[in-house]
């Protein structure tokens, strides 16, 4: 290779440092304070998708009645096992201002002191904190407490569930002789878990194959419910049970009750062979395949999400639903816990992490936490951002959404609640503890006495090793 | 330059690595033997414990569970996967027009990111609907009819006792890599050995038994060294193909549930524990192996 010369040598070499120079001044972060005038607050969110741009919105608009205050938002994954970027922020002394935390979550990570209370500042605000318990349903207000303090305030309520039925799918096998004409009539849902019990028996088809048959349709899985965990959340209260004692700190997954809701699930596994269901299951999909728009599952519980799924998949053509003629949304099936005891309610609430110890920031971070909660604009957009209500009981968008009939039941519920998953800090153990119980129980591996009685022992064990670490700052 | 300036500046040069190295790579590792020793939950300060993590994994039955699971996994994985690999190389060395386009064909699997690769089995492995149940139905029909029996495809997903022979078929499908190398193996064993041998009569079978096995003896050897401690660290693929655990926990791999363990439950000291005697396994597993395959390794080389 020839020699260069040195002038070429300076040439390239000052070629370089621009465009390094270029790139760092092109990559460099816009100045969100605006030179100092407004205070940043940085925001840890977990939405993605179309959900986030619904978000930033919500940003934009909290930014606009708020001169003095920017937001920096991030997109941090959080589904209870992905959290480890939060607790090294925490450790580091680096975390965010606000953080989306989990209903489930707040206990644990209260407990172990990675949250700020919010008590004292919510008093230096000017806000009553005993008033704003009265604004908030109960259950969203309780899964923000830990050990008498506020934590966290929930951001979204999101009550579970609605009672689905697809009347077209059930009058198309009616009138192909696949059900018996006059054995149901679709527009009287199951009341009661007897009569859903006879639903299923009805709607369920089973095919021959060249080696025996399979389910080629089926109605409420009782373990589907997203997930096993919270499949025996649902049924457990819907049979009248308990999961956990708060004044004792017993858990008590093996309340006979509890054990009379699974053992109901495993008559359901028996029946119709957990193996069939769980093949069947096994093709389901989401979004306009949806195993309820195909007929596949004609009967379900919903989240309320589904209604908003319905309306954008299922809105045309021929396989378009519409309300009232084509399928219904009505309370669950009454199981011997009474009326409305299986609805609860879950969602996500807002924090600020414990090592946020500017006053200022803090402030800050409780000023967009409010405006989001307990705020008509910030509400209603929080509200469209993720599909699920407010927790706070006079947003304006209640009478907005209650126009909607099927909405309206999801608003019921949410009034009618008195559950929200146990606010204990082992939570995540519990709720994974519950899975191999049901998981156990349904595939005939132990009675659901012996699974329900050994996840209480494991979590138990699990919760007073916890408890007994010495909860704190980190 | 000296000797001794070479030397300096030689390891300025690898300083960078060496930086990384102890950072992230020794003192991890040093600090997870402590940590095993520790009720550690990434948040507060390490508390020494003693044995006492050790000694609460010997009576957790899902310990004992992803052991056994990740035993049985390497136990048929290993073999199956090598034998796959060198039968399909002995098969892609034969010289045939578009040869080369068969070794991509083969080898292409090993390259499909797992996450996706395990998504494509799920639907293959779909009981119903599944192309591997569906190719099995007119094979069990035919049997039922001929013996009287009442065979149906298996639940790959869905049924316990299928569950890890799906994920064998997995490790199958996907030794793209190994068969490379027993190709390149394959390759160099040297054409005068099989001429000698054929003058002296022997068949295909005696050569490959006495020449070609023997020749890529160390590359077989690899494969199932690397084979073994790919299989003990196994993860990926049950974590995307049963995300809420597998029926009956018969999916619960090891690595699994010590990720659970560390970033689920933050147990941090209870994780470290469970790695380091997943490590000791690793060492013991691969010395037994040394050991008992030492004499049926052969390298040409005298250095070795």
């Amino acid at each position: 290779m020839p020699r260069q010369s040195a002038t070429a040598r300076i040439i390239s070499l000052s070629l370089v440092g621009v465009a390094v120079a270029t790139v760092l001044l092109l990559v460099r972060p816009p100045d969100l304070s605006l030179q100092g005038r407004r205070l940043v607050v940085t925001i840890w969110h977990p939405w993605g998708g179309a959900t986030l741009e619904t978000f930033q919105n919500s940003v934009n608009v909290f930014e606009k009645s708020h001169p003095d205050l920017a937001c920096k938002t991030l997109y941090v994954p959080n589904d209870l096992s992905a959290s480890q970027k939060f607790f090294t922020s925490v450790i580091g002394d680096c975390a965010p201002d606000v953080i989306f935390v989990d209903g489930p979550q707040v206990a644990e990570w209260a407990h172990r002191g990675l949250l700020l209370p919010l008590d004292d500042l919510l008093a230096a605000e000017g806000v009553d904190v005993a008033g704003l318990k009265n604004d908030f349903f109960a259950p969203c207000w309780e899964q923000g407490l830990y050990r008498g303090k506020v934590y966290a305030i929930t951001y979204s309520a999101d009550p579970n569930f609605c009672f689905v039925w697809n009347k077209k799918m059930i009058r198309q096998a009616i009138e192909r002789g696949e059900i018996p004409a006059g054995a149901l009539d679709v527009d009287k849902p199951p009341a009661t878990l007897a009569q859903l019990d006879r639903w299923n028996a009805l709607v369920t088809r089973r095919v021959k194959t060249a080696t025996g048959d399979r389910l080629e349709r089926i109605g409420l899985v009782p373990w589907g419910v997203y997930g096993n965990a919270n499949s025996i959340f649902t049924w457990g209260w819907a049979f009248g049970g308990q999961f956990y004692d708060p004044a004792t700190g017993k858990v008590t997954a093996d309340d006979p009750r509890i054990v009379e809701a699974l053992e109901w699930m495993v008559r359901h596994a028996r029946e119709y062979d957990y193996e069939r269901i769980s093949n069947l299951a096994s093709t389901f999909q989401s979004e306009a395949r949806n195993p309820f728009f195909l007929g596949q599952q004609m009967l379900n519980l919903a989240h309320m999400s589904m209604i908003a799924d319905i309306d954008r998949f299922a809105s045309e053509g021929e396989g378009k639903l519409e309300y009232g003629r084509d399928y219904g949304v009505c309370p669950i099936p009454q199981g011997p816990g009474g009326l409305n005891a299986a609805a609860w309610v879950g969602g996500w609430t807002m924090a600020i992490p414990a090592t946020i110890t500017d006053p200022a920031r803090r402030r800050a971070a409780l000023r967009y936490i409010l405006w989001n909660c307990r705020q008509p604009e910030g509400t209603t957009l929080a509200a469209r951002t993720n599909r699920c209500f407010p927790a706070w009981k006079d947003a304006p968008f209640f009478p907005e959404a209650a126009k909607d009939p099927r909405l309206a039941q999801f608003i019921d519920i949410l009034r009618s609640s008195r559950h929200q998953r146990p606010v204990m800090p082992a939570q995540a153990f519990y709720m994974d503890q519950l899975g191999r119980a049901v998981d156990k129980a349904i595939r005939g591996e132990l009675t659901p006495a012996q699974a329900l009685g050994r996840a209480s022992r494991a979590t138990q064990e699990r919760l007073d090793e916890v408890l007994a670490e010495q909860g704190g700052q980190p | 330059m000296t000797p001794r300036k070479e030397r300096r500046l030689g390891l300025l040069f690898i300083s960078p690595f060496l930086v990384g190295f102890a950072v992230f790579t020794v003192y991890p590792v040093l600090a997870s033997l402590y940590y095993s020793f520790c009720k550690y939950d990434l948040l507060r300060p390490p508390e020494f414990v003693g044995l006492a993590n050790f000694r609460t994994l010997l009576s957790d039955p899902l310990f004992l569970q992803g052991l056994w699971n990740t035993l049985v996994y390497t136990v048929f994985a290993v073999p199956v996967t090598m034998l796959t690999a060198l039968l399909l190389a002995f098969l892609l060395n034969l010289k045939l027009r578009g040869q080369a386009v068969y070794r991509t064909i083969f080898f292409l699997p090993s390259i499909v990111p797992v996450v996706a690769s395990s998504v494509l089995w799920l639907w293959l492995f779909n009981t119903d609907h599944g192309l591997v149940n569906l190719l099995l139905q007119p094979l069990l029909a035919g049997l039922n009819g001929l013996l009287g029996t009442q065979l149906t495809p298996p639940g790959w997903l869905t049924n316990p006792a299928c569950t890890k022979p799906a994920l064998i078929l997995v490790a199958a499908w996907g030794v793209g890599g190994s068969m490379i190398l027993c190709l390149a193996g394959l390759g160099d064993v040297p054409r005068q050995m099989y001429e000698a041998a054929e003058l002296d009569g022997a068949g295909a079978w005696k050569k490959t038994l006495h020449i070609t096995l023997p020749m890529i003896s160390p590359v077989l050897f690899f494969t199932l060294i690397m084979g073994l401690i790919g299989s003990f660290q196994f993860f990926a693929q049950p974590l995307v193909m049963w995300p809420n655990g597998a029926p009956g926990d018969s999916a619960l791999f090891y690595a699994l549930y010590l990720f659970q363990n560390a970033f689920l439950y933050l147990r941090m000291g209870y994780a470290s524990a469970q790695a380091w005697i997943l490590f000791v396994v690793i060492v013991l597993a691969t010395v037994l192996v040394f050991r008992s395959t030492r004499r049926f390794v052969y390298y040409e080389g005298d250095n070795v």
